[in-house]
């Protein structure tokens, strides 16, 4: 950040991260509710995860760090963690006075139906209390031929269209192989509408209870693409790495691998021809406009190429990226924290680190927001199954006391990670 | 549809392209005032026109429900008439290039002396600083940087990009993010700040999965590590339909589903007999039962596996598919009088 002057002296001394002193608790599992009590986490919230017995699902899938899936890593860094069984009557009984001193209390169950049945419904909490933010962050939504049909990132991909969009050009669309960004995405919509509605209530209002969907969500960030069929056309088919509306956009051939590049608009058109060293083609008629590129994208793409195959990736990213065109190198490694710590730009920016934790230093992503007064920070790692259960129960009296018990078991972590008392 | 969570705060928006107007969009959706704030020449995303369609287009899914207002911020007048608004707003989103702020008169620096409560969110490409810092980037340039598009297309072959622009839309929810952070610790403490995404910093957060596999795991095993190599994944092929298959509740039953569907060969097959084995060979069932299921219509299958094996199965929809599927008209999630895909919340009850 550049030029910041540091926090005024009337800042809550406290202060850390936006959220400090709100108490959060994550009734998750797996993903988009879990990765957004992780977030809120990093914005200096405490967080308690609430786990049964048996632990979060993503604690036994593979691969495992000292025997835990690395999913439940990952996604529950930066919280404590307790054990109770909600189907119990002392588990809900402990359930119920937890949630007494919560802020946040979020859950992704397939349907909020199951909060119900447990005796957790909004409507049994929110009278406990009034100031409580709920948020149901269901797979999809309430009521509907689908409410109770379960949820994850492949039939997210299915149900929302991205699946049919992504693809060779004029090929049979594909599923993501790894990397679950679509669940990611719910959490990151989750987060909004939790931040939201602290926002509303630090104005004045109380609690609530918020429903989302992983539908829901899946479709928002398909938006830029709705947007064609929405206004007219055709539904969009895959076009391999080519923007729809855009040319040049797309993956070009380079001496040893491939270069995207971008051109908005004329002038980074303008800027690309010249730093190609084809200046011709800003004059040349077939591609003096967007829509003209569009249509002559298979000619253009030859020529691009052609000028580009002199090179590597590597040294047209840099001669364009100096004259000032969006571009970037398609990292190929199979191993994305080699592709990652291979760029030097996410190495000065420090987006990847190593937390330390109780299941060893975990890779993870660095939080992804700066802040000028608050900075968000990742504080610890993720809890063992029923870490600070007894600790969390035997300091129900009041939000502060409970506050200042597990600060000290961070505090504590921090001093001694690999090593759970 | 615009919800009332956030009513009576005012958002200036200044930025073009998908990130900001995201951010804009969803502040918007949940009650904000938002005003974009364009110059004389329009924002570039405005231009864009996908073959076949309103011009526009995208720019109108991005932009519903703010008020847009033209200045050339290259001008003095137009400054201060900013300046002015400035004065009364909770918000500035900010999306363009650092090196141009200044001569707009658009500084952090610039707009907290005039309203110190302001809470101003930067986004960028690459970040501030660093190597790349402050040049232009764009969805598919970070997609690539960041490793994003490792799990589609052959491997070794031409890049595929992601379906959607996750980049740019998860972007411009990580500044909705940010903001509303602010805001909540403005709220306590009277101080706004200065806050910063970037799309790069983004593209990492989506792969947090990945991340945190590859951290040095017991043994080099799941679908994060292993599934770069696969070949592309288009689901199941029946007659009519391509669908996902899901027996998770169920995995042991594959042999079984096998046979009835006309694979006796692959239900005895030593790939598919356990679960850990699946594990290992299920991305290799596509190919392998492709005849079979093309004797299968979608409906037949879907009775078998929901009925039989009470496993899930679901089309692959197309974006018309989508809209017309009747989950998404019950929840509403693209509105029919608008055309407008709907920032997906529900507020069931307020205090």
């Amino acid at each position: 950040m550049t030029d910041l002057k540091p926090a005024p002296a009337h800042a809550p001394p406290s202060a850390t991260g936006p959220l400090a002193g709100l108490l959060v608790l994550d009734f998750g599992q797996a993903a988009v509710g879990p990765i957004a009590a992780e977030y809120l986490g990093m914005l200096g919230a405490t967080v308690i995860k609430v786990e049964s017995p048996r632990g979060d699902t993503v604690r036994h899938g593979k691969p495992t760090m000292k025997g835990t899936g690395t999913t439940f890593i990952g996604n529950n860094i930066t919280k404590y963690g307790i054990v109770l069984d909600l189907k119990s009557p002392e588990g809900k009984a402990h359930a119920m006075r937890l949630i007494q001193h919560a802020d946040v209390l979020i859950e992704n169950f397939r349907s909020a139906e199951v909060m119900v049945r447990l005796g957790l419904g909004y409507e049994v909490i929110g009278d406990l209390n009034p100031n409580l933010i709920y948020v149901s962050a269901s797979a999809y939504g309430r009521g509907g031929p689908l409410e109770n049909m379960r949820s994850n990132e492949w039939l997210s991909e299915a149900l929302s269209g991205f699946t049919s969009l992504s693809g060779v050009q004029n090929g049979a669309g594909e599923f993501s192989r790894g990397s679950a960004n679509l669940d990611w995405n719910g959490a990151m919509l989750n987060t909004v509408v939790l931040l939201a509605a602290l926002v509303r209530r630090g104005r004045g209002s109380g609690g609530g209870f918020f429903a989302t969907s992983q539908l829901g969500s899946s479709i928002f960030a398909g938006i830029t693409r709705f947007a064609e069929i929405l206004d007219g056309g055709l539904a969009p088919v895959p076009l391999g790495s080519r923007h729809p509306a855009l040319a040049p956009d797309e993956a070009f051939r380079t001496k040893n691998g491939y270069l995207a590049i971008t051109t908005p608009t004329e002038r980074s058109w303008l800027r690309l021809c010249h730093a190609l060293g084809i200046p011709e083609l800003a004059v040349d008629e077939r591609f003096s406009s967007n829509a003209a590129r569009l249509r002559a994208r298979d000619a253009l793409k030859e020529i691009i190429e052609s000028s580009l195959s002199a090179r590597t990736s590597t040294e047209w990213s840099h001669i364009l990226g100096e004259a000032g065109v969006a571009c970037g190198e398609f990292r190929t490694s199979a191993s994305l924290l080699d592709t990652l710590h291979g760029n030097p730009q996410i190495e000065a920016l420090g987006l990847v680190r190593r937390v330390p934790s109780r299941y060893g230093p975990v890779a993870s992503q660095s939080p992804h927001w700066q802040f000028g007064e608050t900075p968000a920070k990742i504080e610890k790692g993720p809890p063992l199954l029923g870490e600070h259960t007894a600790l969390v129960l035997a300091n129900l009296n009041s939000k502060q006391e409970l506050l200042a018990v597990l600060g000290s078991a961070g505090k504590n972590e921090r001093d001694n990670p690999g090593v759970a008392r | 549809m615009s919800l009332s969570i956030l009513r009576g705060l005012r958002v200036l928006e200044l930025a073009d392209g998908v990130p900001g107007a995201v951010s804009g969009r969803s502040l918007a959706a949940l009650g904000a005032e938002v005003t974009k704030v364009v110059g004389p020449a329009g924002d570039w995303l405005s231009a864009l026109d996908p073959p076949g369609v309103a011009p526009g287009a995208m720019y109108r899914q991005l932009n519903q429900g703010k008020e847009t207002l033209v200045l050339d911020l290259r001008d003095t007048d137009a400054q201060a008439k900013l300046h002015e608004l400035v004065r009364d707003v909770d918000i500035c989103i900010v999306g363009h290039r650092r090196a141009t702020l200044a001569g707009l008169r658009i500084t952090y620096d610039d707009l907290r002396s005039i309203n110190p409560q302001l809470v101003y969110c930067h986004i960028s490409g690459w970040g501030s600083d660093g190597p790349l810092g402050d040049r232009p980037a764009s969805e598919l340039t970070v997609q690539a940087a960041a490793g994003l598009t490792r799990f589609l297309g052959t491997p070794g072959a031409a890049p595929v990009r992601q379906g959607f622009d996750l980049v740019s839309v998860n972007t411009g929810l990580a500044a909705a993010q940010a903001t509303l952070a602010a805001l909540v610790w403005r709220d306590m403490s009277g101080v706004g700040q200065e806050v910063e995404v970037s799309m790069l910093a983004t593209a990492v957060a989506l792969q947090q999965w990945d991340i945190a596999a590859e951290s040095g795991p017991d043994a080099w095993e799941g679908t994060e590590l292993e599934a770069t190599e696969w070949p592309p994944d288009h689901g199941f092929q029946c007659a009519d339909a391509c669908c996902l298959i899901d027996l998770r509740s169920n995995e042991e039953s594959w042999p079984a589903l096998l046979r009835e569907i006309g694979c006796a060969d692959l239900s005895t097959d030593p790939r598919f007999a356990t679960k850990g084995m699946l594990e290992l060979h299920k991305q290799e069932l596509p190919s392998l039962t492709a005849e079979a299921l093309s004797r299968w219509s979608f409906t037949d299958l879907e009775r078998l596996v929901r009925e039989r094996f009470e496993g899930t199965i679901v089309p692959v929809l197309d974006l018309a598919a989508v809209i017309a599927h009747p989950q998404v008209q019950h929840l509403g999630l693209v509105s029919h009088d608008q055309q407008l895909v709907q920032f997906p919340l529900e507020v069931v009850e307020i205090r």
